[in-house]
């Protein structure tokens, strides 16, 4: 276990970093396995430590990672990319999702550097923790889904470029049919709808929970995470309907709009996250100090219940 | 060791002289391997026959007394009664060395017309089968033949000389079709025209899955004809406009002077669609369809005859930079293969050697075992291994000296020095 508590998160991120580079020279030579014999090593190695860290950070805190703190919470959602990366580098050798998952995983991990990693230790209320982990785990996995979406609508985008126009150096990018890539794209909007929402709805009512439970400490309806949080869920119920009610709905036009709600994800998730984290902005989830409403938890959900200060 | 080929290939020989030549079935095949076998009982014989080559391999253990191009030259003429004349000057003739890196060049679809094919690499394995099955082969061939495969199976591995679609209907199907879809199984596929192309075009299709099949011709026999061959169904040529809407994938080869799908027209029966992806490929000259039909909607992927031409191209010279690497690893594997026959040459004095030497020795202690009757057993075994070693350290000079002479050829001349030397019954 001490081996495990020096894995550090630029471990990790240089891991991926590598991978990213074997990628990048996998397009330029298909051919060369030593690239393939790197990426597979160093996206293997980077696992394996981001998924140490993970643990070694949940034990510390004596929380799950994503009811610990932002940084942890973004941290496990660049985990879940890296697992659904690892799964296609080993069942779709020969397709470049690295080039395009790479760059969001090593993203989501710098921002992450960024961000606030106080933690809280107020969720000992069993019914409160289990709310708690539901909530950060539903909007965990509804902005992988919107991030998956856009991953796919990227590669839509080029893939669909490249055949219209034939662009040379894009003939060098090995991927997954248009065909596939629409399916992706447009299961992944209807994923993260319900997953979204289920998230908002547990999220306000750990609100109500701390409004009854302690008046005084209470969470802030205009708080800027809730609010954006809001923001991009209307987003993706307005691309949901799209997909499912647009008759003449190209896969074209479904990818830009999933890349464009990706855009806003990240402005609106990410920007007060970094804000808060460098303490310029106040908000709940990141565990600083209000000072209109007093001292606050750290993670979506985990602040939350920080904020509640439930009593132990 | 002598390994002879004489080749009829499409770098020298037409079609027409080819076609003479060929051994086109199975039946010419078993009796050119029975005359063969009744003129030359102890040599091997692989006739490889396709339509790009003919090529006869023949081998033989003798270097000087054994099968030679006039051998194989007049098999071929009164084979096919073809005066050698009518086809020497056509032919390629090797032997050794130049002989081992043609068959791997072969082999690695190196000398092939088109540059990387797979189909060569089976048609030889196909060939050194059927040589078996007539016990035409011998230990020169069969290792000949294993080794072309092996090399064959690493050029493949090792370059990217196989890499990327070289024909209009595989980099159709499989470069562009399989780019927008990932099944064709439950696609219709709409073909209009029913010429040479389609019917190429519709067997790559066919292979990937494509079962629902509709031909539109001006003429309704032909449409019929295309469409039986593939399971399809032949429709009235005045639906277009209805298939145009409906189908998937559209195949255009007639041979029309003008231009059959103008943008309006298709455009038309686009708005009564849903806009699902729609593959053209308008493999016509001239052009059936509008180049403006791309512009319809996003959903529209339009390739002609110059597109995809264009991509074989590159596909080619991509494969061409490749022959390079192919061809070091051909000349590393001749080599190699070469080194293990002229070792495998001496194999046979080396043994004799030892046994010689062995026997003196042996002699040698039986005699001095009679004069010392009184030699306990240690001491009987402690004179062997020293005589023994005294053999070994003797013969060690001789066979380093033929294992390094091996390395460049068959080392005849020493071959013959040993045999002398040693008194093996050479004159």
């Amino acid at each position: 276990m001490g081996f495990l508590a020096q894995v550090q998160i630029y471990c990790f991120l240089m891991s991926y970093a590598v991978s990213l580079i074997g990628e990048g020279w996998l397009v330029v030579r298909r051919q060369s396995s030593l690239a393939r014999i790197v990426v597979l090593a160093f996206t293997l190695a980077g696992f394996l430590a981001h998924t140490a860290y993970l643990i070694t950070r949940s034990q510390t805190a004596g929380l799950p990672p994503l009811l610990s703190s932002q940084q942890d919470w973004l941290l496990v959602l660049a985990w879940i990319g890296g697992l659904l990366y690892m799964v296609l580098l080993l069942t779709h050798r020969q397709l470049a999702h690295g080039v395009f998952m790479l760059p969001a995983i090593l993203l989501l991990v710098i921002v992450a550097v960024f961000v606030s990693r106080q933690t809280t230790g107020n969720l000992d209320q069993l019914a409160l923790r289990r709310l708690g982990m539901f909530h950060a785990s539903s909007l965990v996995l509804g902005i992988a889904a919107v991030v998956g979406a856009a991953i796919s609508g990227l590669m839509y985008l080029l893939h669909h470029h490249r055949l219209r126009s034939r662009t040379g150096w894009l003939q060098r990018l090995t991927l997954p049919s248009l065909e596939n890539l629409t399916a992706v794209n447009r299961w992944m909007v209807v994923f993260s709808v319900p997953c979204l929402t289920i998230g908002l709805v547990t999220g306000f009512i750990l609100i109500f929970w701390s409004r009854s439970t302690n008046a005084g400490n209470s969470v802030r309806w205009t708080d800027p995470t809730i609010i954006t949080t809001v923001i991009v869920w209307v987003a993706m119920i307005v691309l949901l309907i799209r997909v499912l009610a647009g008759s003449h709905q190209t896969g074209k036009s479904v990818a830009q709009l999933s890349l464009l709600s990706a855009g806003f994800l990240l402005t609106t998730v990410l920007g007060p996250m970094i804000l808060s984290g460098s303490g310029n902005l106040s908000t709940f989830h990141s565990g600083s100090r209000d000072p209109k409403v007093g001292d606050v938890g750290a993670a979506p959900a985990a602040s939350t219940s920080d904020r509640l200060d439930v009593p132990r | 060791m002598n390994v002879l080929v004489v080749s009829c290939n499409h770098h020298k020989a037409g079609v027409q002289l080819r076609e003479r030549l060929a051994f086109s079935n199975r039946e010419e095949l078993q009796r050119a391997y029975q005359q063969w076998h009744e003129v030359h009982p102890d040599s091997e014989l692989v006739v490889l026959s396709t339509c790009n080559r003919v090529e006869i391999y023949a081998a033989d253990e003798q270097d000087d007394a054994g099968v030679s191009f006039d051998d194989i030259t007049r098999f071929i003429s009164q084979f096919h009664n073809v005066p050698p004349d009518e086809f020497v000057d056509s032919v390629l003739a090797q032997s050794g060395v130049d002989a081992v890196s043609h068959l791997f060049q072969v082999a690695c679809s190196i000398d092939s017309m088109v540059l990387g094919e797979p189909q060569i690499v089976n048609q030889v394995k196909e060939a050194y089968r059927i040589a078996q099955e007539h016990d035409a082969c011998g230990p020169l061939t069969n290792v000949l033949f294993q080794h072309a495969l092996k090399v064959s199976a690493q050029v493949r591995t090792e370059t990217g000389l196989a890499d990327g679609r070289v024909s209009i209907a595989s980099v159709a199907v499989g470069d562009f079709g399989k780019s927008i879809f990932s099944r064709f199984d439950n696609k219709t596929v709409l073909v209009i025209g029913a010429g040479e192309m389609a019917e190429e075009t519709l067997t790559y299709l066919q292979s990937e899955g494509a079962c629902r099949i509709v031909v539109a011709n001006r003429s309704r026999d032909r449409a019929e004809r295309l469409a039986s061959q593939f399971r399809g169904e032949a429709v009235d040529y005045a639906t277009l406009d209805d298939w145009l809407t409906k189908a998937d994938v559209i195949i255009s080869t007639t041979g029309s002077s003008e231009i059959l799908i103008s943008r309006e027209r298709f455009a038309a029966a686009r708005a009564r669609s849903n806009c699902h992806p729609v593959f053209i490929l308008d493999l016509a000259a001239p052009r059936d369809f509008d180049p403006a039909v791309a512009t319809v909607d996003d959903n529209v992927f339009l390739y002609d005859i110059d597109a995809l031409e264009e991509t074989c191209n590159r596909n080619r010279k991509a494969r061409e930079a490749e022959v390079q690497k192919a061809m070091v690893i051909i000349a590393n594997q001749t080599q190699t293969f070469m080194q293990e026959i002229y070792h495998r040459a001496t194999g046979p004095v080396i043994h004799r050697l030892r046994e010689h030497w062995h026997d003196i020795s042996r002699g040698e202690l039986e005699r001095l075992y009679r004069k010392l009757p009184t030699l306990d057993n240690p001491q009987r075994q402690a004179i062997e291994a020293t005589i023994q070693r005294i053999v070994n350290k003797l013969l060690h000079p001789p066979l380093e000296a033929l294992k390094d002479e091996a390395k460049a050829g068959t080392p005849e001349s020493l071959l013959h020095a040993i045999r002398r030397l040693f008194f093996f019954g050479e004159k």
